[in-house]
Formats: structure tokens, C-alpha cells, sequence
């Protein structure tokens, strides 16, 4: 019966077959489901944002190039406005009109230097610019020569340095003209290259957003999977266990059932047949004393005697045993109990089997306690009969039957002014068939503690006692 | 002579058949006493077909013990009940055990009495005393 328990938890271990979902997993597949995004989201920024620095880049070098031929249109301007001064001049004799081309033969210095600076990453253009330099100065050279040339000989210049003048500016003209294309050009491919940038930079944060949003949806899906086939398998095994627990425990009631079963049938065997033969001693003793005792002397009566008691004593044994195991057999019933009437029965029995006796007696309180009641009477009869056993020596007999509140629960005790008995024993006290005093002295079985015992236990309650020789024992109850 | 009707023991033990009818005669009871060692032959006894006159074939008290080889004690006395020629007649069941199942059985199957053998020979035979004073004095049959 105790290693039942045992073997009822044995069913609780896991097997080796049995899965846990790990806490340490499940922390860290929740953190990757937080991070991941949060890591996936901030990648994206930070490409988005390059992309968008690439693009304004690219915007950039088309706005240069817009600067660039802004500069270019206004240095042609110059050297157009450098023309139209000179020719006025050259028509007129105006020297009204030497202002502007002064002014804008400036001007176009510091506009073609700005220019140059502006494309002096470009060597073609620079090279063109260059050449357009060069030209603007042979011009101006030219224009002065042939201011010199008019003042000096009051006459307009030759032929051939107007025509030179002329090639001078178709060059510079045709040199803007060619600096302007590629110039042109050059923002047309970069504006194309911004385009495609943007475009660029749309489809891959399209493109990697729509795949890393796939990847980290295919891993958290594998994960929730992972998790939920770890659960379903956790739950799994924990029905199969339930189940075979819930198998396990059929099974052992089933046993129980037959183990009850075989030691009800083995107790009433022990008491049918082996009672039998000890009254065929007994009475075949008593039939030679009877019938045949002129034959025996006095000895052989007195061992027929001895024969008889011996036998009588082994009656009693058995019948006690056969009461102690029927205690753990019958059903246990829990009623409403009066401690206070109960004992006041058992107390009358006693005083009407022992009228001499001289006994002083205090009950418990009145309490209604749940209890078997047959079993607790039981409990009560051999506990009141052992303090009226052991006390039988004391002219009067002091036995108190009480209740003392501890700990939120009642314990009940039945006190005795009796012989007491030796605290160096006290283990072998509820033990069956164990005897603290000599039969002579106190007679019984040993069997009488024990059977209490047993009945406090099936109430789920405890027993102790304290005692000192001479003065009496107390033993403490309680239930359940 | 006036014939008395017998008493009928069913018994298997032999000992304690020996023991009761020396119960029996110490005080003086002057049946006969029949004996059947297990059920089945107590009822062959009991139902035999030529059984001329009730009064002497039919016992004035049966003493029945429980465990019975063959047919045991509760079966044997269903049986008696059962039977119109003899369900009327006394029954005591006279046996070792005192399990209450045994107890309620006996009762419920139709035992006029149970009484439990005691180890000690003088309270038995005081006991059977008491049943032979009781049932074959005080005690009146039922009429045929």
C-alpha cells in the first residue's frame, strides 16, 4: 500500500520521448521578433537616406551644369555686348559706346574665369574655354589694333583685320557653340543618371523591403511553427500522460479492488479456520478434564489447564486481529458526530462492567465533529479503557477527556493518573502486538494503540502521547 | 415409543461435530442427530423423494455451519427455503465466522437464528444448550 504513491508518481517523470517548449528558446525567439523588424526597418532608413543623397547628388551636378551654361550664355553675352560696344564705336566715332565695351571685355573676364572655374573638372571644356579665351584676347587685340590703326590714319581698319576680327568671333561663337553642346550633353546624361538613380533607388528599397519582409515573415513563420509543433507536441505528451495516469490509476484501484478482495477472503479464512482447530483443542482439553479426570493426577489437570488458557488467549489474538485488519477494510463513512454524548456512552458501558470502580470523570466539551462514528467510538473504547486499565491502581481514578485550539486545528486528549509508561519505549507504543507492561500485571493483546492508530489515520488526523511513569499518560488526537 | 423428530447437523468438521452432539447429550437432549459432512448430501438427506412421514423425516432443527465443502452453508439453506416441503423449518446457523456479509446473508436468505461458535468449550456448550432449550422446548413448529 505505501509504494502505491511512489508508483503513481513515477508516471509524473518525464519520458525521455516527453518535449518542453525551452523558456530560453522562447525568450529568444521572441526577441529575434522584436529586433529583427526594428533592425530591418533601421537598414532601410539608412538606405533610403543614402539613396536619397545619391539622387540630390545627381540633382546637383545637373544644377551645375544649368549653372555652367548659365555662365556660358552670359560670357557670350559679354563677348556680344564686347562686339556690339566695339562696332558702335567703329560706326559711330562715338566714344559713348567705348564704355560698354570696356565694361564688358571686364566682364567677360571675370564671368569666363568664373566659368572656368566651374568646369575645371572637365579638361574638354576647359580646353574649348581655353580657346575661347585665347580668341576673345586675339580679338580684343585685334579691336584695339584697329582703334589704334583709325586714330592713327583717321580711316577704318583693313580688310584683312576685319576679316580676321570676324574669324576671331565666328571662333568664339562656334567655340560657345560647341561648349554649349557639350555642355548640354553633359546635363542630359546626368540628368538621365539622376533618373535612373531615383528609379534605381525606388526599386531596390522597393525590391529589398519586399524581400527582407519576406525573409523575416518566412523566419518568424518557421519560428511560430517550430513553436507551435513544440506545443502541440508538449501537449501532446502531456494528455498521453494524463492519460496514462488516468490508466495508471484505473489500474491500481482495479488492484486495490483485488488485493481487498483476496485479504477480505484471507481474513475470513484466518478467522473460520483458524478458530476451528483451537476449539477442538479447547474443548477436547475440557471433554478429558470432564470425562476423564480420575485418570489424571493434579499435574496433568493443571497442564490440560494451561492447554486451555493458552488456547483461549490465541482467541482472543485472533478475533483482534481479524478487528484490526477489518478496521482498514470497512467503508469509511463520516458522519456528524457528538464527541461529548459518544464518550458519555462508552463511559456508561464501562461503569456498568465495572460497578467497584471509583472513577473520576470529565468529558469532552459538547463539539459536533465529522467522523466515522463507528470508528470513532472504537478509537474512544480503547482509549478510555486503557486509562481505566492503567489506572487500576489508584483508589481513585482521574480520567479527562478534553480539547485544546492550536494552530487553528482541535486537539482532543484523554488523560489518566494511571502507572504511565517509559518515553524510552514510546516507538514501540502504537505498534501492533507490542506491550509496554508485563501481562501479568495489565492483561491484552497490544493490539488496542494500534487500532487507534489506525482509525486517527483513516480520519486523516494524528496521534502522540506523552507520559511519566507513575503519573499518568496523556494522548493527543486530532482529525483530519 | 413416541418418535421425536431429529435434529440435522450440517458439519464438516469433525471435531466439531463431536464437540456439539457432546454439547447436545450433556444436556440431555434426547434426538436423534443426523449428521452431513458437506451441502450436497445435507440436501440429498433433506429432498429425498420417499420421505413417507413428514414428522419423522424432516428434522425439528437444522444447525447449519457456513463453510461447506461441495455446496456451501448460504446456497444450502436458499435451497431449504425455496422448498415448500421444507422452508418452514427452523434454522440455525451455527458457525465460525462473524463477518457482517455473512451475518446479512444468512438473515437474508431465511435463518431463524445465527449464533457464532466460541473457542471456549464451556461457552460453548453453554450456547448449544441454550439452542437445544430454545428451539426444541420453548419454540413451537410451524403445522404441517
Amino acid at each position: 500500500m505505501r509504494e502505491l504513491p511512489k508508483k503513481l508518481l513515477s508516471t509524473f517523470t518525464p519520458t525521455r520521448d516527453m518535449q518542453y517548449v525551452d523558456p530560453k528558446e522562447f525568450k529568444k525567439i521572441l526577441a529575434q521578433a522584436t529586433l529583427l523588424p526594428v533592425a530591418l526597418s533601421l537598414f532601410l532608413s539608412a538606405l533610403f537616406v543614402l539613396q536619397i543623397y545619391s539622387i540630390l547628388d545627381e540633382n546637383n551636378k545637373v544644377r551645375h551644369s544649368d549653372e555652367v551654361l548659365n555662365y556660358a550664355a552670359k560670357s557670350l553675352q559679354w563677348v556680344i555686348d564686347s562686339e556690339t560696344g566695339f562696332r558702335g564705336y567703329i560706326i559711330t566715332n562715338n566714344k559713348t559706346y567705348l564704355e560698354p565695351w570696356k565694361k564688358a571685355s571686364a566682364n567677360f573676364e571675370s564671368s569666363a574665369r568664373n566659368l572656368l572655374n566651374a568646369v575645371r573638372d572637365n579638361p574638354m571644356q576647359v580646353k574649348d574655354l581655353e580657346n575661347i579665351r585665347e580668341l576673345y584676347n586675339s580679338w580684343l587685340e585685334n579691336a584695339n589694333s584697329t582703334l589704334a590703326y583709325r586714330k592713327k590714319f583717321n580711316s577704318t581698319s583693313t580688310d584683312y583685320m576685319i576679316k580676321k576680327r570676324k574669324i576671331y568671333m565666328d571662333g568664339i561663337r562656334s567655340g560657345f557653340d560647341q561648349f554649349n553642346e557639350r555642355e548640354r550633353e553633359l546635363r542630359n546624361t546626368r540628368w538621365h543618371k539622376a533618373e535612373e538613380t531615383s528609379k534605381e533607388a525606388i526599386l531596390i528599397i522597393i525590391g529589398l523591403g519586399v524581400f527582407l519582409g519576406f525573409v523575416l515573415s518566412s523566419i518568424s513563420l518557421m519560428q511560430l511553427r517550430r513553436l507551435s509543433k513544440n506545443y502541440t507536441r508538449a501537449f501532446d505528451s502531456l494528455s498521453a500522460a494524463t492519460e496514462h495516469l488516468e490508466e495508471t490509476v484505473a489500474q491500481r484501484t482495479h488492484e486495490l479492488v483485488l488485493v481487498n478482495k483476496e485479504l477480505e477472503a484471507f481474513s475470513y479464512s484466518v478467522s473460520h479456520d483458524l478458530r476451528a482447530p483451537l476449539r477442538g483443542i479447547d474443548g477436547f482439553s475440557q471433554i478429558l478434564a470432564d470425562d476423564y479426570g480420575d485418570k489424571l493426577d493434579g499435574d496433568a489437570l493443571k497442564y490440560l489447564g494451561f492447554i486451555r488458557s493458552g488456547v483461549q488467549k490465541m482467541g482472543i489474538l485472533i478475533d483482534d486481529l481479524i478487528n484490526l485488519s477489518r478496521l482498514t477494510r470497512t467503508e469509511f463513512k463520516k458522519d456528524n458526530v457528538d464527541l461529548a454524548i459518544l464518550t458519555e456512552e462508552i463511559m456508561q458501558e464501562f461503569r456498568v462492567s465495572e460497578p467497584d470502580r471509583k472513577v473520576a470523570f470529565t468529558n469532552f466539551l459538547p463539539q459536533k465533529i465529522d467522523a466515522d462514528k463507528g470508528l470513532l467510538r472504537a478509537a474512544l473504547h480503547n482509549l478510555i479503557s486503557n486509562a481505566l486499565k492503567y489506572s487500576r491502581k489508584k483508589d481513585i481514578a482521574h480520567i479527562e477527556l478534553g480539547q485544546s485550539f492550536k494552530d487553528g486545528k482541535v486537539t482532543y486528549f484523554v488523560r489518566d493518573n494511571g502507572v504511565g509508561f517509559d518515553m524510552r519505549y514510546y516507538d514501540k507504543l502504537f505498534q501492533p502486538f507490542q506491550r509496554l507492561h508485563p501481562k501479568d500485571q495489565f492483561d491484552g493483546t497490544g493490539i488496542g494503540l494500534a487500532t487507534v492508530a489506525r482509525i486517527i489515520r483513516r480520519h486523516n488526523g494524528m496521534i502522540w502521547a506523552e507520559s511519566e511513569v507513575g503519573l499518568g499518560s496523556t494522548f493527543y488526537f486530532t482529525l483530519g | 415409543m413416541k418418535t421425536i423428530p431429529y435434529i440435522f447437523l450440517i458439519e464438516d468438521n469433525e471435531q466439531d461435530e463431536i464437540l456439539t452432539i457432546k454439547a447436545l447429550k450433556k444436556n440431555k437432549v434426547l434426538n436423534e442427530i443426523k449428521v452431513a459432512r458437506d451441502g450436497a448430501e445435507a440436501l440429498d438427506i433433506l429432498f429425498k423423494e420417499d420421505a413417507p412421514q413428514y414428522a419423522v423425516d424432516l428434522p425439528q432443527l437444522i444447525l447449519l455451519d457456513l463453510k461447506l465443502p461441495k455446496i456451501d452453508g448460504l446456497e444450502v439453506l436458499k435451497q431449504i427455503r425455496c422448498n415448500p416441503k421444507t422452508k418452514l423449518i427452523p434454522v440455525v446457523i451455527l458457525t465460525t465466522s462473524k463477518e457482517d456479509s455473512d451475518l446479512v446473508s444468512g438473515y437474508e436468505l431465511g435463518a431463524n437464528s445465527y449464533v457464532r461458535k466460541p473457542v471456549d468449550f464451556h461457552e460453548f456448550a453453554e450456547a448449544v444448550k441454550n439452542l437445544g432449550t430454545y428451539w426444541l422446548l420453548l419454540n413451537e413448529r410451524a403445522p404441517v
